[in-house]
C-alpha cells in the first residue's frame, strides 16, 4: 500500500480562447502523502487554484486537462481519477476529496438556513443516519455551536461562515481536503483561528490537506511541506522549516525577502521581483523564470527542467540550486543599473 | 459647562502645533433604519507635516471612515477636521480647489479607481489640467500642452514606469495591477499634495508587487515630504512604512504611538490580539491559541470601552466609563483603564 494520498503525474490543464490556448498547469508532478498538509503558495496567475479544480474536475468545457494522471489511493484501493464517468465523478467528489473555496460568502446559499444545506449535500451523496447528530458534529468540529443550524448566512460573520464551508466540506467524511485561500478575506484574528481549527482537524480526523494560498507566512502556519508555485509548475518543494530558512529556487527566495513581518527593519529596501510571469500561451525554452531571474546564466535556457535534489525530501528546478547564490543582493543591484 | 472643559482638556492629547491635519472629537454615524452605526466615535488625532501615521485595525473598525473625512470625501457628524489651521468643513470655492489640490487619495482598487476609457495620459495629466491656472502662478510657468505632457512622463518615470513616453497613450487594460497602482500613484502626486491619504493600497497585489509599491511609496515620500495616512489590516507592513501607528477598534482609536512601540510591546488587550494574531514565518507554535472576539456583542453607541466584551481584563468600570487616550510614556497614548 502506498502512503500517498493523491499522486499527479505529468499533469497539463489547457485554457482555451479564441485562437489562444494557455497552458495553465505544465507538466506538474507531486504527491500528498497521508495525514500530511502541503501547502502551495504562488502568485496570482501560477496556476494553483486551477490545480485545485483540476483534482477535483471542475475544469469546464472547453478549457480541458489534456493530459497526465491523478491516481487517488485510499483504504478503498487506487481510482483514476481522469477515468470516472460523470456519475462516479460526482460521487467521488465531497466523499474522498472535497473543497474549501476562497470567498465563503459566495459558496453558501442565501436563502437557505445552514442545515438545509448540509440536509442538501447528505442527500446527494445518499448518507444515511441520523442527520441531525451529524450536522451537529460537523458544525462543532468546526468550532461552532448548533445555535447556527438554524440560521442563514447572512447572519453570521464572515470567520464563522468559512467554518461552515469547512464543516460542509468534512461533512462527507473525505481523506483530503483542498483549502483554496480559505483566510484570504478574513481578518487576521480570524484567520489564525481558522489556521488552528484547521491544524486540530488534521490531527484529530488524519485528514490530508492541500493548502493553496498567496502568503507564504500563512503556509507556514499550517504546512508539513511547502511547495512554490510559478508559472503552472512546481518550481521548488520541500519540507516547511527548508523552504524557509533555506530556500533554493532564485523566485522561492524573492518571494521570502519581499514579505515583510514585523522585524522588518523600518526602512530597509526589500528586495523585489521585476519584470511579469512570462506568457503561457507560447512555448517556454528551459526555465520559465529566466527573463526576470537576477542569477540567470545561458545555460537555463536549454535546461531540461530536471528537478534537481538539494536534500532528501528537497528538490528545486533550478539548475543553480546547489550554488551558495545572494539572490536578494543581484536583485536590488539589477535595479540601479537600469 | 464645566463639563465642557474637562471634555476640551481631554481632547488636547495632540498638540495643534505644527499639525497639518487634526481631529478633534471627530465623530461619523451611519444611519440605517433605526439602527446608528458608530464608524467614528469620538476620533482624536494629529498629523504633522512630513509624517506619516498608519491607520489599522479589522474591516469595520473605521479606518477607511477616517480616510475619506480626512479628504473631505465625507462630513463628520460632529466634531471637528483642520487642515494647516482651517476648518475642513467650512472651505468652500477656491480655498476648496486649493485643498483639493493639497491632499490626494490613493485607493485599494486599482482596477477600479482608474477610468478605463482614458488613456495613462489623460488620467494622470487630468488634475495638472483642472487645476491648470494656479499651477501656472505656483510654478512661474505656463502648462502649454508640451509641458503637460513632459511633466505627465516624468512623474510615470517616478513611479517606475520607465521609459514614462511609452506609457502615455496605453490604455489601463494594458497595464498590470501593480502598473495600475503606480499610476494612481502618479496621479495623486502630479500635483505635488502635502497630504495623502493611502486606503489598502497593496491588498490587492501580489506579495511581491506590493513590497515594489511600498518602496515606491516610502522612496516618493522622502523625495517629496508629504505626510501620509496609511490604512491597512496588515500590521507588518503598516509599521513597515509609517513612523506613527493608531489602532483603530470599532471606531474609536484605542491606541497610538510609535509603530515600534505599537507593534513590539502594545498595551492595549486589542492591540496586543491583532499583533499576535500576525501570520509570521516561524509559523505557529504549541502555545498559539485562538482568542475569539466576539463580534455579534456590538450594537453602536457603546457607553463604556468599545473591546470590552471580549476583554480577557474587563472590570465593571470598563461597561460604564469610556476610557479616554492617556499617555502611558512619552509618545505612546492608550485608551485603557487596565493597560496590559
Amino acid at each position: 500500500m502506498s502512503e500517498n494520498i493523491l499522486t499527479v503525474t505529468d499533469l497539463v490543464t489547457l485554457y482555451k480562447a479564441e485562437s489562444k490556448e494557455v497552458r495553465a498547469i505544465r507538466d506538474l508532478n507531486f504527491e500528498v502523502r497521508k495525514g500530511e498538509t502541503i501547502a502551495l503558495v504562488g502568485e496570482s496567475g501560477s496556476g494553483k487554484s486551477t490545480l485545485g479544480l483540476s483534482i477535483l474536475r471542475l475544469i469546464e468545457p472547453p478549457n480541458e486537462i489534456s493530459q497526465g494522471k491523478m491516481i487517488f489511493n485510499d483504504h478503498d484501493g487506487e481510482v483514476s481519477i481522469l477515468d470516472l464517468s460523470l456519475p462516479e465523478i460526482r460521487k467521488f467528489r465531497w466523499k474522498k476529496i472535497s473543497m474549501v473555496f476562497q470567498s465563503a460568502m459566495n459558496v453558501l446559499n442565501p436563502v437557505m438556513r445552514i442545515e438545509d444545506q448540509f440536509i442538501e449535500t447528505f442527500e446527494a451523496h445518499n448518507i444515511e443516519g441520523d442527520y441531525s447528530e451529524r450536522i451537529n458534529h460537523y458544525l462543532e468540529l468546526a468550532g461552532l455551536g448548533s445555535k447556527v443550524r438554524r440560521l442563514y448566512p447572512h447572519e453570521l460573520s464572515g470567520g464563522m461562515k468559512q467554518r461552515v464551508c469547512i464543516a460542509l466540506a468534512l461533512s462527507c467524511e473525505p481523506e483530503l481536503l483542498i483549502a483554496d485561500e480559505p483566510t484570504t478575506a478574513l481578518d487576521v484574528v480570524v484567520q489564525k483561528e481558522v489556521l488552528l481549527e484547521l491544524n486540530k482537524l488534521k490531527t484529530n480526523l488524519h485528514l490530508s490537506i492541500i493548502f493553496i494560498t498567496h502568503d507564504l507566512r500563512v503556509a507556514a502556519s499550517v504546512a508539513d511541506r511547502i511547495g512554490i508555485f510559478y508559472a503552472g509548475r512546481l518550481v521548488e518543494l520541500g519540507p516547511r522549516e527548508r523552504i524557509i530558512s533555506n530556500p533554493r529556487h532564485p523566485y522561492s527566495k524573492l518571494l521570502l525577502s519581499s514579505i515583510i513581518t514585523t522585524n522588518t527593519p523600518r526602512g530597509k529596501k526589500l528586495a523585489t521581483l521585476s519584470g511579469s510571469p512570462p506568457d503561457l500561451s507560447v512555448e517556454i525554452k528551459g526555465c520559465s523564470f529566466y527573463a526576470r531571474c537576477p542569477v540567470r546564466v545561458d545555460s537555463c535556457l536549454s535546461y531540461n527542467l530536471e528537478r534537481i535534489s538539494v536534500e532528501k525530501d528537497h528538490f528545486a528546478e533550478c539548475i543553480r540550486a546547489k550554488e551558495e547564490l545572494d539572490v536578494s543582493t543581484a536583485a536590488l543591484n539589477a535595479k540601479e543599473v537600469n | 459647562m464645566e463639563n465642557q472643559t474637562i471634555k476640551q482638556s481631554k481632547t488636547s492629547i495632540f498638540s495643534e502645533e505644527d499639525s497639518i491635519l487634526l481631529f478633534k472629537d471627530v465623530t461619523k454615524v451611519f444611519k440605517s433604519g433605526h439602527v446608528q452605526n458608530y464608524a467614528l466615535d469620538g476620533v482624536n488625532l494629529s498629523l504633522k507635516a512630513g509624517e506619516s501615521v498608519s491607520i489599522v485595525g479589522e474591516s469595520g473598525s473605521g479606518k477607511t471612515t477616517l480616510g475619506l473625512t480626512a479628504v473631505k470625501l465625507l462630513q463628520p457628524s460632529r466634531g471637528s477636521i483642520k487642515f494647516e489651521g482651517s476648518e475642513v468643513g467650512r472651505i468652500r470655492g477656491h480655498k476648496l480647489k486649493e485643498f483639493r489640490r493639497n491632499t490626494q487619495m490613493i485607493f485599494q482598487d486599482p482596477y477600479s479607481s482608474i477610468n478605463p476609457f482614458d488613456t495613462i495620459y489623460s488620467t494622470v495629466a487630468l488634475p495638472l489640467i483642472i487645476n491648470k491656472k494656479s499651477v501656472e502662478k505656483r510654478d512661474g510657468i505656463k502648462l502649454t500642452s508640451d509641458e503637460i505632457r513632459r511633466r505627465v512622463a516624468r512623474m510615470l518615470d517616478k513611479v517606475g514606469l520607465s521609459p514614462g513616453e511609452s506609457f502615455l497613450d496605453l490604455y489601463p487594460k494594458k497595464l498590470s495591477g501593480g502598473q495600475r497602482q503606480r499610476v494612481a500613484v502618479a496621479r495623486a502626486l502630479i500635483l505635488n499634495p502635502r497630504f495623502i491619504v493611502a486606503d489598502e493600497p497593496t491588498s490587492m497585489l501580489d506579495v511581491s508587487i506590493s513590497a515594489q509599491v511600498l518602496n515606491l511609496l516610502s522612496d516618493l515620500k522622502k523625495e517629496f515630504n508629504f505626510s501620509m495616512i496609511y490604512i491597512s489590516h496588515e500590521l507588518a507592513t503598516a509599521r513597515y512604512i509609517s513612523e506613527k501607528m493608531a489602532v483603530m477598534n470599532l471606531g474609536r482609536i484605542v491606541e497610538y504611538g510609535p509603530s515600534e512601540l505599537v507593534t513590539q510591546h502594545p498595551r492595549h488587550p486589542y492591540s496586543d490580539i491583532l499583533i499576535k494574531s500576525v501570520p509570521e514565518l516561524e509559523g505557529l507554535t504549541a502555545e498559539d491559541r485562538a482568542t475569539s472576539i466576539d463580534y455579534n456583542a456590538y450594537n453602536g453607541g457603546i457607553k463604556g470601552c468599545t473591546f470590552a466584551h471580549s476583554c480577557p481584563f474587563k472590570t465593571e468600570k470598563c461597561d460604564e466609563e469610556r476610557p479616554e487616550l492617556t499617555e502611558i510614556e512619552p509618545g505612546h497614548y492608550v485608551a485603557c483603564f487596565h493597560p496590559v
